[in-house]
């Protein structure tokens, strides 16, 4: 063959190469393409849940599965109550291919599972790397900056704390001061140079008066920490009657607990129900057995809307559906429950048929006195 | 109250002026001469000054009002500035935290707020007198007693380096800063008080 007769066979080669070439970039073009929708579609997962995990992590993980996610799961853990999202075939886990992760920590912590599929290589595997890692970008930084912001929120709460703790020890002790004195003036002079010098004070002493009277609430310091035996019925109705609010009690144990706190976390509770209820009775039952007591509080209108995300949001610190609220009080509820006997409270569901919900306090180990 | 009490100098330290001036009230009417101080320069000055026999110390004061820092810092600085004084801690502050830097600090003392006015009586009466007896310990039995905090598992060294400045700095206290007066209560050559000024960094106060 002469060089003339290659020529067709050399344009065809060429052809055909270009051809090849065109439908390589138009497949890397159309997966350009699909990371990037991946991508977007993370972001904005990410922004219309305003970077909040509880609501991110199971929208988001559909677009892992888009990108090659086989199983996925997330056991996240808020402010001690425990949520679990899972996608894809649960017998993937524990697969060599899985990867695993924890973010977070204490109050709000997220166990991670992520199983690619089999078989995923090259460009599909990079693509899936990217949308995963891009992923994980996203929850680890709400986490922490949820983490941030309740450390901040704590801080705050104990600067009060240490205000209230400087402000009113100094007092008390002026008072006690003040009174040791009057004890011994025993003549009119001594008496004159007492009132002389406590008319000397009067700046100081209004100043401080406004600086308590500013941040003063109504919690009670004295009293956290010694046990009594007391009626839980009786507290119940008690703190419900300061509150005006009508109360139906079932059944009652006598049980050492610290008081305060118990009254506080009730409290706290009711006003739950009279905030978000309206006036309608509370209906409490209070039951013991060799485990301990268990007191339920529900309402007859507590009815439906309780799922694991509410039940996890409830006990989240400065959340609140109410606008006058802060979103402190279950929350502090529930430490004021566990310094009280220990234990705990959890929205529960009384009836799935019905969906009445209540909460529940449980103080373990607790027996009638 | 211990013999030449009614001339016994106390400083009290505290940022609320109402309850410090009641303890001042209180504290004069049984025969003391009280200075008062709000903040932690103040109090350094007021040491400096009148040299009060007894400090009584709040430990939050602004800035810091609700931390320790404040009064630790006075603290601090007493160690490094020996006095002839006993400081008694008063504050509303964490009493097992305050407690423990107080004391490991060179606090005689620690009342928690509130206290009972006596038994801030009686917590002076007791600092005027050990220090009483103290000066006793020094002019009849040529013993000086120092108070130290030292670490531990470093071996002797830094320990006797540590005793040996804290003991030079109080002795020069009480001697006004007189070197020669120093060398003699110390049994030591003035060249020997020289070097050790030298290698403490010891500065004479007020000097350059």
């Amino acid at each position: 063959m002469t060089w003339v007769q290659w020529i067709p066979l050399f344009a065809s080669l060429l052809v055909a190469m270009g051809a090849g070439v065109m439908v390589g970039a138009y497949y890397m073009g159309r997966q350009a393409r699909r990371a990037v929708t991946l991508m977007d579609n993370l972001l904005l997962q990410a922004q219309a849940h305003e970077d909040d995990p509880l609501t991110f992590v199971p929208n988001s993980l559909q677009v892992l599965e888009q990108a090659g996610l086989a199983y996925g799961k997330v056991r996240l853990r808020w402010f001690g109550q425990v949520t679990v999202f899972e996608v894809g075939g649960a017998r993937l886990a524990g697969e060599p291919e899985c990867d695993t992760w924890v973010v977070g920590q204490g109050d709000i912590e997220a166990q991670i599972v992520l199983c690619p599929q089999k078989g995923l290589r090259g460009e599909q595997h990079v693509l899936y790397s990217m949308i995963q890692r891009l992923w994980m970008r996203l929850l680890s930084s709400q986490i922490n900056g949820r983490l941030a912001q309740l450390h901040l929120a704590e801080q705050q709460l104990r600067r009060y704390e240490l205000f209230y703790k400087h402000d009113l020890k100094n007092l008390a002790q002026f008072m006690n001061l003040l009174s040791a004195q009057l004890k011994q003036c025993e003549t009119a002079d001594k008496a004159l140079e007492l009132v002389t010098r406590l008319k000397k004070l009067l700046p100081a002493l209004e100043q401080r008066a406004d600086r308590i009277l500013k941040h003063l609430d109504h919690k009670q310091q004295s009293g956290w920490q010694a046990v009594e035996v007391v009626s839980l019925a009786d507290i119940v109705r008690m703190v419900a009657t300061s509150m005006d609010l009508p109360v139906a009690v079932d059944g009652d144990a006598q049980v050492p607990i610290v008081v305060r706190p118990m009254e506080q976390g009730l409290q706290n509770v009711l006003e739950n129900f009279r905030d978000h209820l309206g006036l309608g009775e509370v209906l409490v039952s209070i039951r013991s057995d060799e485990h301990g007591v268990r007191m339920v509080l529900t309402s007859l209108r507590m009815l439906g809307g309780l799922d694991d995300r509410k039940k996890a949001r409830m006990f989240e610190p400065f959340w609140t559906t109410s606008e006058s609220g802060m979103g402190l009080g279950l929350y502090i509820a529930r430490q004021s429950i566990q310094a009280a006997c220990g234990g705990t409270l959890d929205a529960i569901l009384l009836d799935a048929e019905t969906g009445q919900w209540g909460f529940e306090i449980r103080c373990p180990h607790l027996q009638m006195a | 109250m211990v013999d030449g009490g009614n001339e016994a100098r106390i400083l009290l330290v505290d940022d609320d002026q109402a309850l410090r001036e009641m303890l001042a009230f209180g504290l004069e009417s049984e025969g003391y001469a009280v200075s008062q101080a709000g903040s932690r320069a103040e109090a350094i000055a007021l040491i400096e000054s009148d040299k009060p026999q007894v400090v009584v110390l709040d430990l939050g004061m602004p800035p810091h009002e609700h931390a320790l820092d404040e009064g630790l810092a006075v603290l601090r600085w007493l160690q490094a500035h020996p006095r002839v004084l006993k400081v008694v801690v008063l504050t509303g502050q964490d009493r097992q935290r305050s407690a423990f830097e107080a004391i490991k600090l060179g606090a005689f003392d620690y009342l928690a707020k509130p206290v009972a006015f006596d038994d801030l009586l009686k917590a002076v009466e007791r600092c005027l007198l050990f220090l009483e007896k103290e000066r006793q310990l020094v002019e009849e039995a040529c013993c000086q007693r120092v108070t130290l905090t030292l670490p531990l598992g470093q071996g002797v060294k830094p320990v006797r380096n540590l005793a040996e400045e804290q003991l030079l700095r109080q002795v020069l206290e009480e001697t006004d800063f007189n070197v020669h007066e120093t060398a003699r209560r110390l049994n030591m050559n003035r060249e020997n008080v020289y070097y050790l000024l030298k290698k403490y960094g010891i500065k004479r106060p007020g000097g350059a």
